[in-house]
């Protein structure tokens, strides 16, 4: 599963906790604070990925950035994923 | 005679308001409207309770009743009828004052609105002002969410205002409340604006952060406190690109190094400040340097009006010239016999700075909120799955921490996945979001588990 498809699934699982119901899928500019995601929800996300990822991209960020849509947060995943070595 | 709030505001230069909000402003003639009433006679020498969920009624409340009431209980905006009912028996409080109704048994209750003033010409807030009796009134904050019922500490307006600065350079500044005005931080900010004859906008706190920031924006707010958590919600919003502040601040949990960096690239003119304060203690210092904790060389040379100290096991300790007291009803000092106050904070030394662990007794800070392991501990044992549980803290680069639960389940063949949301739910019906775990992970060892962790007393 690639970053995109697990920040897709643990975001809809998170969201179905919150009993948040989608009318429609959430769009890549779709406002992460729009979706029924608040601060806390999006700490949760933050540290589920962490646990399946292996990293948390805000911890040691040089240029530090909090997104605001979801392309905004899936980029800062992909361009923070340590290098594979193999 | 004591100065009170009225005296420093018949002789502060106005703005033409006070307070802006998105429905009201008040301007200064209102309250000389509201001081000549009678409901200052009402309340002179007592007992009195102030609740509002609008913050221009309560700052309205917090200037009649200075200098007026023997003591005036601050209650918190998000209370219920219980909690508003229980702390008025704590304090003892003989008249509520609320912008709504409320029967409280054996207390008498008023509702008061903000009088408007129209076709005639306002009262002078001075000529109101001048030969007015006061007492030094006696300001009772409630400590924030604990399991038990919060403590009430007995401050007084210099111990609140020991932090609050008055000088040129905050002249025109525009002040933005995002905080509820009552509890301590909102007091620090209003405070602030007050005694600086400044505007304070107040925005609607129930309303989303984009919402308020864009308030904010256009009311052209120039100085602005938010927990650090609040501060990466209102930079996640595209309305924050349009504040030009000169003066951040963040309080209320940690700040770290990100988010002090993503406020100076994104406000590079403004002054950057991070307090460390609690109810307690009030405001213990203030750091400027846009670098996370606090340097070691405060030790040796304090910022103004403060003795820091930290001891052998890492417990920082604050002494102040000018604190709360007491807590109420209680006769023990907060502070021991050489007055120094234990702040119940670990620090540890990295590369010349203390940088902050966490709470000795392990209470947990998500986003500014307080959660005690004990109480989640105790939900979760309520599940006839479960046989041990140990809740502790997770860092969380977005809300500080977050609340870890271990558990050791009654039969391993259990389906933890499943489980896992059944104790989240569970979680859920019996507290509020932030005290639900973040992260329920499957063990059978709680000692090895949380090795390591701050010792729980």
């Amino acid at each position: 599963m690639g970053i995109r498809e697990k920040v897709m699934s643990i975001l809809q699982d998170i969201l179905a906790e919150k009993k948040v119901l989608l009318r429609e899928p959430i769009a890549d500019d779709a406002i992460l604070l729009n979706t029924g995601l608040d601060s806390l929800g999006f700490a949760v996300l933050v540290i589920r990925l962490e646990s399946e990822l292996g990293f948390d991209p805000f911890v040691e960020m040089k240029d530090p950035i909090y997104p605001r849509t979801l392309a905004e947060f899936i980029s800062v995943y992909e361009s923070h994923e340590p290098k594979q070595s193999e | 005679m004591y100065t009170s709030l009225l005296h420093v505001l018949a002789g502060t230069v106005r703005e033409k308001f006070l307070w802006i909000s998105e429905t009201a402003a008040v301007s200064a003639a209102a309250i000389a409207e509201l001081v000549s009433g009678n409901e200052r006679t009402l309340i002179a020498g007592k007992r009195v309770a102030l609740f509002s969920r609008d913050p221009q009624v309560a700052a309205v409340l917090m200037i009649l009743c200075d200098g007026a009431a023997s003591e005036m209980l601050l209650l918190p905006s998000d209370l219920d009828a219980e909690g508003i009912h229980a702390l008025c028996i704590m304090a003892g409080s003989e008249i509520v004052f609320a912008d709504t109704e409320i029967a409280l048994e054996g207390i008498q209750s008023f509702t008061l609105s903000i009088p408007v003033v129209v076709g005639r010409r306002p009262l002078s807030l001075s000529a109101v002002v001048s030969g007015l009796r006061t007492i030094e009134t006696r300001w009772i904050i409630p400590t924030s969410g604990t399991t038990e019922r919060p403590k009430l500490v007995v401050h007084t307006l210099a111990s609140l205002t020991t932090a609050t600065i008055v000088s040129s350079k905050y002249e025109g500044m525009i002040w933005g409340l995002l905080y509820d005005v009552v509890r301590f931080a909102g007091l620090q900010v209003f405070f602030q604006s007050f005694m600086n004859g400044g505007l304070l906008l107040m925005p609607d706190r129930t309303t989303n952060i984009a919402g308020q920031v864009a308030f904010l924006a256009k009311h052209t707010c120039s100085a602005l406190s938010a927990t650090p958590t609040q501060w990466r919600k209102i930079l996640m919003t595209g309305e924050s690109q349009l504040l030009a502040l000169q003066q951040i601040t963040l309080g209320g949990e940690r700040a770290d190094q990100n988010i002090l960096n993503a406020l100076s690239s994104q406000y590079p003119e403004a002054n950057i400040t991070h307090i460390y304060a609690s109810t307690e203690a009030g405001v213990g210092f203030a750091i400027h340097d846009k670098r996370e904790g606090f340097p070691v060389s405060y030790v040796q040379q304090p910022p103004r009006g403060v003795e820091i100290s930290v001891d052998a096991d890492g417990f920082l300790m604050l002494r102040k010239e000018i604190h709360a007291e007491q807590y109420l009803g209680e006769s023990r000092t907060i502070h021991d016999a050489s007055g120094w106050i234990n702040t119940g904070d670990i620090v540890k030394e990295v590369n010349g700075r203390f940088l902050f662990l966490g709470r000795a007794n392990g209470a947990i800070n998500v986003g500014g909120s307080k959660v005690f392991p004990e109480e989640v501990e105790s939900v979760i044992l309520e599940m006839e799955e479960i046989a041990l549980v140990r809740v502790g803290s997770k860092k969380s680069s977005i809300v500080g921490e977050v609340v870890e639960a271990f558990v050791v389940t009654k039969d391993n063949e259990t389906d933890f996945p499943q489980l896992r949301k059944k104790i989240a739910a569970h979680c859920a019906s019996r507290l509020p979001g932030y005290k639900v775990p973040a992260i329920i992970t499957n063990t059978t060892d709680i000692d090895t588990t949380t090795a390591g962790k701050l010792t729980r007393r």
